[in-house]
């Protein structure tokens, strides 16, 4: 079965790593200027002046438009985790090749988990814009608050890891 | 409602979170290349020793980098405040 699907893809793996590598290109960084030039400076804002009415307003509207913006980010995901598994099969890879076993544990352990959690906050039952329509601003701010938590704790493993898929899959260094 | 965050929690979580993290890929890494290749270069000192060292590397940055995002550290003086009549364009909400 391995073998004939291996000899399905094989002709089109340049083809199939194209669409990987823009993708994958695309999954890493099509938020990070929403992020770091739109998002950050609201929310720094808001954790430095918590009590200002004012701010409230604004940081709700940014993390709305940033659910948004990271739409883009979770098309892209979805066809990384697709066209992965086709590049493995059509270059005939086995368990064993080290820098594709640690970029694999890499996804499978770290980022997975990252972006199912990331497609709940964002577009399912954290969606801020959701809860607001519902008119339960308690559990609104809750999940704002959740989801700064979240994006606190995942940037750096994020910024790091996802750098380190990258070399492994171009320097190939192990 | 008070965010919960707190540089002793920001600690914690940096440093489970990357004995944790590290820890897994060195395992899987190491068991990975055994079972495939009978491999053992994993087990050497000179691998865990860069596990170890890049886990409390990890460990400290991610503390920091989290203190910073949640501006914890500087003053914010590259940032004014100012206060404005606005309206924020809304996307209608689709049903």
């Amino acid at each position: 079965m391995l073998q004939f699907l291996t000899a399905v893809v094989s002709p089109y793996y340049l083809y199939i790593k194209f669409a990987h590598v823009t993708a994958a290109l695309g999954w890493i960084w099509s938020a990070a200027t929403a992020y770091a030039y739109y998002l950050l400076p609201v929310m720094k804002a808001w954790r430095r002046n918590p009590q200002d009415p004012e701010i409230i307003p604004v940081r709700n509207w940014a993390v709305e438009r940033f659910e948004e913006a990271v739409i883009y980010e979770h098309v892209f995901f979805p066809i990384v985790l697709v066209t992965g598994p086709l590049m493995y099969l059509a270059a005939g890879f086995r368990p064993g090749v080290a820098w594709m076993d640690l970029k694999l544990l890499i996804v499978i352990g770290l980022f997975i988990p990252i972006e199912v959690m990331d497609y709940y906050m964002s577009h399912f039952g954290g969606n801020k814009r959701r809860i607001r329509a519902s008119g339960d601003m308690q559990r609104y701010e809750r999940m704002v608050h959740r989801h700064w938590w979240f994006m606190l704790v995942t940037t750096p493993a994020v910024m790091v890891y996802g750098l380190l898929i990258v070399l492994l899959a171009i320097a190939k260094p192990i | 409602m008070e965010f919960s965050g707190s540089p002793a929690k920001y600690r914690r979580f940096a440093i489970i979170s990357s004995i944790t993290l590290n820890g897994y890929l060195y395992a899987g890494l190491a068991a990975l290349q055994y079972w495939a290749n009978g491999s053992t270069w994993l087990f050497g000192w000179k691998p865990v020793l860069v596990t170890v060292v890049f886990t409390a590397l990890f460990a400290y940055l991610s503390y920091r980098w989290m203190m910073r995002l949640d501006a914890r550290y500087g003053t914010g003086r590259g940032w004014t405040l100012e206060s404005r009549r606005l309206k924020l364009p809304e996307r209608a909400l689709r049903r």
